[in-house]
């Protein structure tokens, strides 16, 4: 083991190598940050470019750019509220009331290191434990995967804002739009107006739309009537009293990310879902989730760079891709004349090991590349937000209609702009919608799977010790937050003194235990 | 003496006759050529038409870039690059896809729409069980889909996958199979390798590994060859059926494309084809070459719609 990590080493760290890794994670980050470009797009990109490259340099360039995109992402969900992609949407949720608060500094520093925690923690999962884990991720079939798509739908309950009905209703909107497309069993065509709709509601057209345009409508509004201040941008670096308090929050996004990351198809989105949601319930500190909580920004940031590396354990170690992203490394690797499983980590172990360096050395790079970088990028803020609107929009649409340069992406983009005003106009959050949206076809599809497999009958559903258990998570973690809520409204109507009394005392021994 | 000047003469006319076909050849391409890939960057056919867009690059003299429009099941680039003026300019990567659609009712282009280009690529099906299903070989497979149904994993309704199992359950006179459609081969191979789904046809570059390691048995390859990569995996011939299906991969340009333009294109292909970097990079990706030119493809894409034409009610009553 040591020996072959010591000739990862030796194979990793030439000047061509560490030259492609700053060079991959400073397009990562810049191609993540900018919204509807994704790391996927600039990856597929770049892989015809690594034909020239060494089979490790290649590898190190494509694992920077993937670390970092990833990381990219948050910067335009703090800084405007974007989700550069989907897997930064649940780092918008406080990521951007921070930055209104005048802490975008702070947000982006957690964000920054809450990226290399995760990314480290799966770098380390990944180069230990990859030949273990790899039977775990065979081990999920339609049943189980059809619980973790229903445990990432129970967060809605608590992502959805004062109001169970407006809560529930945003989600419901979001699941029939996920119907929209093609049956995944049957071939039938539901509200398939038009041959674009065919595969489904292009999703990140459909949170780009919800997103950015809505933002600039929101502002365009404000402008109208007031200048707001421009709000003050504290200090990236965010001290290690802070992050001695979001190390659990950390280990737990992690250890959540990576889980998910091996489950191939699972996919980063669930996973920061997940960690969200995790925190959110488990969280005890001011303010609360959606409102600029720290844990906010941190747990997801964690959790989806945690997949990174976990999405390259089923690739190495069986030949399966994870996700999108990880397909493109197989792509890259078969290209080398490289096969992935064990073959890989025997005869070609100064590749594999020197992969697993990548990882490592990736998610280190751009800790001080990200701080830099982000001193500059954090006074985007200072430009006055009647002359940023116009240029959001711009970047927002480019963005979509570079997806599969297509028009009726933007369409679908203007068309959830205006539907998410809708719902800011009559106070529904938009959120479960976005959750129902991404996950309602993977539930539906392994629904449909499972009760094949099991010849139409449900029993699945408690003969599968892990969909059962993942299942009865889900309930608790649906109904806690909505009898919570419940029994709150009864008590303010009954007792109004009592709760405020308590509601205080609640928020100073918040305060004290915050610093 | 004369020997000498008349080789000389020779030489020089056939020095001529070369310089006149290239600058008559040199017409096309006056600019960049474009390859519409109809599926997501990074996919099978993607990565195939980076490889030879590479190549052409270098045999045409002007640079051949590929264009991902992926969606509507591969209609949307499809229709696309039909779309596209006539001059040989934009050409599409047209897979069986392309004939399946058309029988979908859901296009607005048919079949005399494209011109062939020529094939590059038939992956054939391969017929594998998963090592938890307890079955090994072809007779055992057909005994026990004759049996019962089996549950078959696909990845995804109306892939060539899933055709291919509803032509084999026909013309063998099997038991339905369930059908699981996951979302992709990834997940297909996955749900094979975990004993979810006891069989399936896929081919051979996704599984690669998961039949290495022991976890997917492959029974048989649905081509006239045995397939390189599984010297010991016999033919459906050779089991006794006669089957033969796979994925093809290949080039067209909107009908009414000049045929010389085609020629050139074609022959560009053909040399792309046999050139050592195109043959290395296919056999490392475990694409299997097979080269067809313009007139034999564009007869085979015929045949395969009189086939699929006769089984496509098989899909309907899914």
């Amino acid at each position: 083991m040591l020996q072959n990590i010591l000739a990862g080493f030796a194979a990793l760290f030439t000047w061509e190598n560490i030259l492609f890794l700053v060079f991959g994670t400073l397009v990562g980050l810049i191609i993540g940050a900018l919204p509807g470009l994704t790391g996927n797009m600039a990856i597929a990109l770049m892989v015809p470019i690594t034909y020239t490259m060494s089979a490790t340099t290649g590898l190190v360039f494509l694992t920077a750019i993937y670390c970092s995109s990833i990381f990219g992402g948050s910067i335009s969900a703090i800084l405007l509220g974007i989700p550069g992609t989907i897997s930064s949407f649940a780092t918008t949720l406080d990521g951007y009331p921070m930055a209104k608060q005048g802490k975008a500094g702070q947000a982006l520093g957690i964000s920054t290191i809450s990226s290399v925690f995760g990314g480290l923690f799966s770098a380390i999962v990944l180069m230990f434990l990859t030949t273990v884990l790899a039977e775990f991720a065979l081990k999920f079939g339609p049943a189980e995967y059809f619980a973790v798509a229903v445990l990432g739908l129970s967060c809605i309950a608590s992502i959805g804002g004062k109001s169970i009905i407006k809560g529930l209703l945003s989600g419901f909107i979001g699941l029939f739009f996920a119907v929209i497309g093609q049956d995944p069993q049957r071939g039938t065509k539901r509200f398939v107006f038009d041959i674009h709709l065919l595969s489904g509601v292009t999703l990140v057209a459909a949170l780009i739309g919800i997103f950015g345009v809505i933002s600039v409508l929101k502002s365009a509004e404000k402008k109208s009537k007031e200048t707001g201040p421009i709000p003050e941008v504290d200090h990236v670096w965010i001290g290690w009293k802070m992050c001695k308090k979001l190390l659990p929050t950390w280990l737990r996004g992690s250890v959540i990310g990576t889980i998910i990351g091996i489950i191939p198809g699972a996919g980063t989105n669930v996973a920061t879902f997940l960690a969200y949601d995790t925190e959110n319930k488990f969280n005890r500190s001011k303010p609360k989730f959606g409102e600029g909580n720290p844990k906010g920004v941190a747990a997801p940031e964690a959790a989806n760079n945690g997949v990174t590396g976990g999405s390259m354990v089923p690739l190495l170690a069986l030949g399966v891709p994870g996700n999108a992203t990880s397909a493109l490394f197989l792509g890259a690797l078969l290209l080398k004349g490289l096969t992935t499983g064990p073959v890989l980590f025997t005869e070609h172990a100064d590749v594999a090991y020197s992969l697993f360096l990548a990882f490592f050395f990736a998610n280190i790079v751009m800790a001080p590349l990200g701080l830099f970088l982000l001193r500059y990028m954090k006074k985007i803020l200072s430009i006055p937000e009647s002359l940023l609107g116009g240029i959001i929009l711009a970047f927002c649409m480019t963005g979509v209609f570079s997806i599969s340069s297509s028009s009726f992406d933007v369409l679908t983009c203007i068309f959830f702009g205006l539907l998410g005003y809708a719902f800011y106009k009559f106070d529904i959050p938009t959120a479960p919608l976005i959750v129902c949206l991404v996950l309602g076809s993977m539930a539906e599809s392994n629904l449909q799977q499972a009760l094949v497999a099991n010849k139409g009958s449900y029993s699945f559903l408690w003969t599968h010790p892990v969909a059962l258990i993942v299942l009865l998570i889900s309930l608790v973690s649906f109904f806690v937050p909505i009898i919570t809520k419940m029994v709150k409204t009864y008590r303010k109507t009954r007792h109004p003194e009592v709760v405020a009394a308590s509601d205080l005392a609640e928020d100073t021994s918040d305060e004290m235990d915050d610093d | 003496m004369k020997k000498t000047l008349r080789s000389v003469i020779a030489l020089a006319l056939a020095f001529m006759l070369t310089f006149v076909m290239g600058t008559a050849m040199a017409a096309f391409p006056e600019k960049e050529v474009t390859i519409v890939v109809p599926f997501k960057a990074g996919g099978n056919v993607d990565l195939c038409c980076r490889i030879i867009a590479d190549e052409m690059t270098r045999i045409l003299g002007k640079q051949v870039v590929v264009e991902d429009r992926e969606g509507g099941g591969a209609i949307i680039g499809q229709t696309y690059a039909l779309g596209q003026p006539a001059d040989g300019y934009t050409m599409l990567a047209l897979t069986s896809s392309f004939v399946t659609n058309i029988l979908s009712g859901d296009t607005d282009f048919g079949i005399e729409d494209a011109a062939a280009i020529g094939q590059f690529c038939f992956d054939p099906e391969i017929v594998v069980a998963s090592a938890d299903s307890g079955i090994t070989n072809m007779d055992e497979f057909m005994a026990a889909a004759k049996a019962e149904s089996l549950t078959n994993s696909t990845p995804g309704f109306s892939t060539s996958h899933h055709i291919a199992s509803l032509i084999m359950t026909e013309q063998f006179g099997l038991t339905p199979f369930s059908y699981m459609h996951t979302d992709g081969s990834a997940d297909q191979v996955v749900q094979l390798a975990g004993g979810h789904a006891q069989v399936g046809l896929t081919t051979y570059g996704g599984a690669a590994t998961l039949i290495q390691e022991g976890k997917i048995i492959p029974l048989a390859v649905c081509n006239s060859e045995r397939h390189q990569a599984l010297p010991d995996v016999p033919t459906m011939a050779e089991c006794g059926y006669d089957f033969v299906y796979g994925a093809y991969r290949g080039f067209a340009v909107p009908a009414g494309t000049p045929e010389d333009v085609i020629g050139i294109l074609s022959d560009a292909l053909k040399q792309a084809m046999e050139s050592e970097a195109v043959i290395k990079a296919f056999n490392d990706s475990g694409f299997p070459i097979m080269y067809m030119n313009a007139a034999d493809y564009q007869a085979f894409l015929a045949t395969d719609y009189a086939n699929m034409e006769a089984i496509y009610y098989l899909l309907d009553e899914e």
